[in-house]
């Protein structure tokens, strides 16, 4: 124990007499999360630059454009589609828009944008927000002209109601109309103007008369016969006429019914228009354009791009000073004049190995906690109420990370050498995982291969703490795993050291 | 017997052998002076007796015991000094012997006990405080001795230790090599110096062509190796052709610093004729002398090919 104490205090005097590794290894993570604060304290995306093209600018496309001039996007008119997308591939900017000739709504149109897919998280980021751009002006245009349907529709429904109550009353008028044609025409029927001459009992009279000789008598006999005679043609004329007039209110009787069925007919299909018009439910225009509104939510309370890094963040700092710290101290101390006298000392290899990791835990511990406390002032305010599981969750992702450094440095002969391999360890760590594109975008067979990256875990595992504040039961697995690597690790240390003590 | 014993030892990296059948004794309490040319594989024999490296064939015993059963207590009761400063630049002298005497298992109070009689016997007491990167060469290489003696080992080995330095500092540490002979410290001392080794061993091995070919007492080999004598003689203008050409008794010559070295048996008899030679052809004398061989001569009479190099003549 007194030699192990002994050690880690001869390697911290090495590191803080050399004043630019003391400086490197207390300010530099400071210095990181400034720089890194104030580059990701934001959810947005600055400064992005849009080339616009179109044979002929109509209004539509200029109010687009007008949009996106307004929310920091920088645009810029090309004289033609190829110099637009040329653009983006020499990097002038960053998306490339094309608008249809004379863009109308009346006409549609598609506005097609060229990306450069090489810039993919970036991409993500400016399709996105231009497409929410774009969405909420076409959004607007269909608003304007679902509204003025909706006004419409309202007028005609107020129309048809006023309108029903005329049609009402036509259609009783008509019905009344209707039964006094088939009075009067009854009336006419009963009407006897059936009459004959030989009706009259004229002959009687006439041989009365004639019998007395009466020449006045005849005379007046023969006036009245006259008279009667052009009576029964007018009576026989009146007949004549009375059978017309029955055929032509025959004629106005089925018209009438006619219309009045037509009535009944304009007033069922007043009263189905008005039903179907009551029956639109959802009358605002803007619920009819945008019938079913999608809104993301995020499931934590943190708003920058900061916060979501943070874990990744403090993860890949971890992973690089371990990696490069622990082994590099462990070539130097390897190859350095110092280690064959070292060796021939009673002092086991064990207590060095041990001091390297426990000097190097040190140093990351004191540098997490830089991070950790400079992320809960500024923005991490709720990060202590997962202290529990934080510091037991580091103290296992930086020692497998240590262990992986010092079997690096026990592997190689020079620092160079160490240096490349652990530069590249680390990245192939951060490619396979969630850090640079979601792991979900691998291959099946990579994607299951990199869930076993304890880069991943550890991101998952810190996701879990710092992000959702999640309690053990959930993330047991979790420390599971990674306590199974470090066991793993450290069992594999040992054989490489073996290995390589073998080889002298 | 020995405190170390090297039987049939050798040693191979892949396929350079590097030492061939071995077989060494180190007495204890003696100076042991191990002498070869630079990259013989004297430091591989250090190594091996520390149990570095592993022996490719033959075994090597400390305190008569296999070194694989007395690793434990070889390392409590060795000291090593590299060719090289062994120690770290950013500490000072104090903690660097303090740093090496926690390794040793030291307990502090033997550490702070040893460190003011190590600092006194090396003569570092006045730069105690002073970090080792700013110390002089000399002083650097005396801290790296201090560091192997903070335990009082019974076995010290100095690995080159004069190397690299100039006069007056080879002139301290051999006096510093005495001064640890003294308190009974047995010592083992690599060097292609052989003034060195002279100066401090009263044993020694030459290590040549993978092989030890002579081991034994100084004063032994110096004898054995005693019968021939040198004449060194420097005339003007120098016509040493002509001399060399009208004596007949000599084994070998060469010209070093414009001088004529003759080495001979008969060194009476070739200097009287050297004389006569001299006086006949008119040639100034300007210097004279008969020295014994040193054990350079002796190491360079061992070791051919390095008189060849060294551009020794034969007599034809």
């Amino acid at each position: 124990m007194k030699r192990l104490l002994t050690l880690i205090k001869k390697n911290f005097k090495l590191i803080l007499r050399s004043k630019s590794s003391a400086i490197m290894i207390i300010l530099g993570p400071l210095l990181l999360i400034i720089l890194m604060g104030a580059a990701f304290n934001t959810a947005s995306v600055y400064g992005i630059r849009v080339g616009v093209h179109s044979e002929e600018y109509s209004p539509l496309a200029e109010a687009i454009i007008y949009e996106l001039n307004q929310d920091d996007y920088s645009t810029q008119k090309v004289d033609s589609e190829q110099a637009c997308i040329s653009g983006v591939k020499n990097g002038i900017f960053h998306v490339c828009a094309i608008f249809p000739k004379n863009l109308k709504v009346t006409q549609g149109g598609n506005i097609v944008f060229y990306v450069d897919n090489s810039k993919t998280n970036l991409i993500y980021l400016v399709t996105e927000s231009i497409s929410t751009h774009i969405g909420k002006k076409s959004q607007d245009l269909s608003l304007q002209l679902t509204k003025g349907i909706v006004d419409t529709l309202e007028y005609i429904e107020e129309e048809i109601t006023d309108k029903e109550l005329l049609l009402n009353q036509l259609k009783t008028q008509a019905e009344e109309g209707e039964a006094t044609i088939t009075l009067i025409s009854n009336d006419l029927t009963d009407m006897n103007l059936l009459h004959e001459k030989s009706d009259i009992p004229l002959g009687t009279l006439q041989s009365q008369l004639g019998s007395s000789n009466d020449s006045s008598a005849m005379n007046s006999y023969n006036a009245v016969e006259r008279e009667i005679e052009s009576m029964l043609e007018d009576i026989s004329l009146a007949n004549s006429k009375k059978s017309k007039i029955t055929d032509r209110l025959s004629i106005l009787s089925q018209n009438t019914e006619t219309n009045n069925l037509a009535i009944t007919q304009m007033l069922y299909s007043f009263k189905t228009i008005k039903k179907d018009i009551s029956a639109v439910k959802e009358t605002g225009a803007g619920k009819i354009v945008n019938p079913i509104k999608s809104e993301i939510k995020p499931i934590t309370t943190e708003k920058t791009h900061l916060n979501f890094i943070f874990p990744t963040l403090l993860i890949m700092i971890m992973m690089f000073v371990s990696l490069l710290l622990t082994s590099t101290l462990e070539i130097r101390e390897k190859t350095s004049k110092v280690y064959f006298k070292n060796f021939i000392t009673p002092t086991s290899e064990t207590s060095f190995t041990l001091s390297n990791y426990i000097t190097n835990l040190i140093i990351i511990s004191l540098q997490t906690t830089i991070l950790v406390g400079a992320s809960a002032f500024f923005f991490y305010k709720e990060i202590f109420s997962t202290i529990h599981l934080l510091i037991p969750a580091l103290l296992l992702i930086a020692s497998i990370f240590l262990f992986m450094g010092i079997m690096l440095g026990s592997i190689f002969r020079t620092e160079e050498t160490n240096t490349i391999t652990a530069i590249s360890l680390g990245f192939i760590m951060v490619f396979f995982s969630s850090a640079i594109l979601p792991i979900e975008t691998l291959s099946p067979v990579i994607k299951n291969i990199a869930s076993f990256n304890p880069f991943y875990i550890s991101e998952s595992l810190l996701n879990q703490i710092i992000l959702f504040q999640s309690q053990l039961k959930n993330v047991s697995s979790y420390f599971l795993t990674l306590s199974l690597y470090l066991a793993g690790i450290i069992i594999a240390t040992i054989i490489v050291k073996k290995i390589s003590k073998r080889r002298q | 017997m020995g405190i170390f014993e090297l039987k049939g030892v050798t040693k191979r990296f892949k396929d350079n052998l590097v030492l061939d059948n071995i077989n060494l004794a180190i007495p204890e309490g003696s100076v042991f002076g191990l002498l070869g040319i630079n990259g013989c594989g004297k430091t591989t024999i250090l190594k091996l007796l520390v149990g570095f490296y592993k022996t490719t064939k033959g075994e090597v015993l400390y305190d008569n015991k296999k070194l694989n059963k007395t690793q434990d207590k070889l390392r409590e009761e060795i000291g090593f000094t590299t060719q090289d400063s062994a120690f770290y630049p950013k500490l000072t002298v104090e903690e660097n012997i303090r740093y090496f005497g926690a390794l040793y298992g030291l307990k502090k109070q033997t550490i702070e006990n040893n460190l003011e009689r190590i600092l006194k016997l090396v003569e570092l007491e006045d730069v105690r405080s002073k970090t080792a990167e700013y110390l002089s060469g000399g002083m650097q290489r005396r801290l790296d001795m201090a560091c192997s003696l903070i335990h009082v080992p019974r076995v010290v080995i100095l690995d080159e230790p004069t190397e690299d330095l100039d006069p007056v500092l080879r002139k301290e540490i051999l006096h510093l090599i005495r001064k640890i002979k003294e308190i009974g410290t047995t010592v083992i001392i690599t060097s292609h110096r052989l003034d060195d080794i002279e100066q401090v061993c009263d044993r020694v091995a030459i290590l040549h062509n993978k092989k030890i070919i002579r081991a034994g007492a100084l004063n032994q080999l110096k004898k054995q190796y005693s019968e021939d004598e040198e004449i060194h003689i420097q005339t003007f203008p120098g016509d040493y052709k002509t001399i060399i050409k009208n004596i007949d008794s000599y084994d070998e010559y060469y010209i070093e610093n414009n001088k004529l070295v003759i080495k001979t048996k008969k060194a009476e008899r070739v200097l009287h004729e050297i004389l006569h030679i001299i006086e006949n052809t008119g040639e100034k004398l300007l210097y004279v002398d008969v020295q014994r061989p040193t054990l350079e001569e002796v190491f360079q009479s061992l070791t051919k090919d390095v008189n060849a190099q060294r551009g020794f003549l034969r007599k034809q």
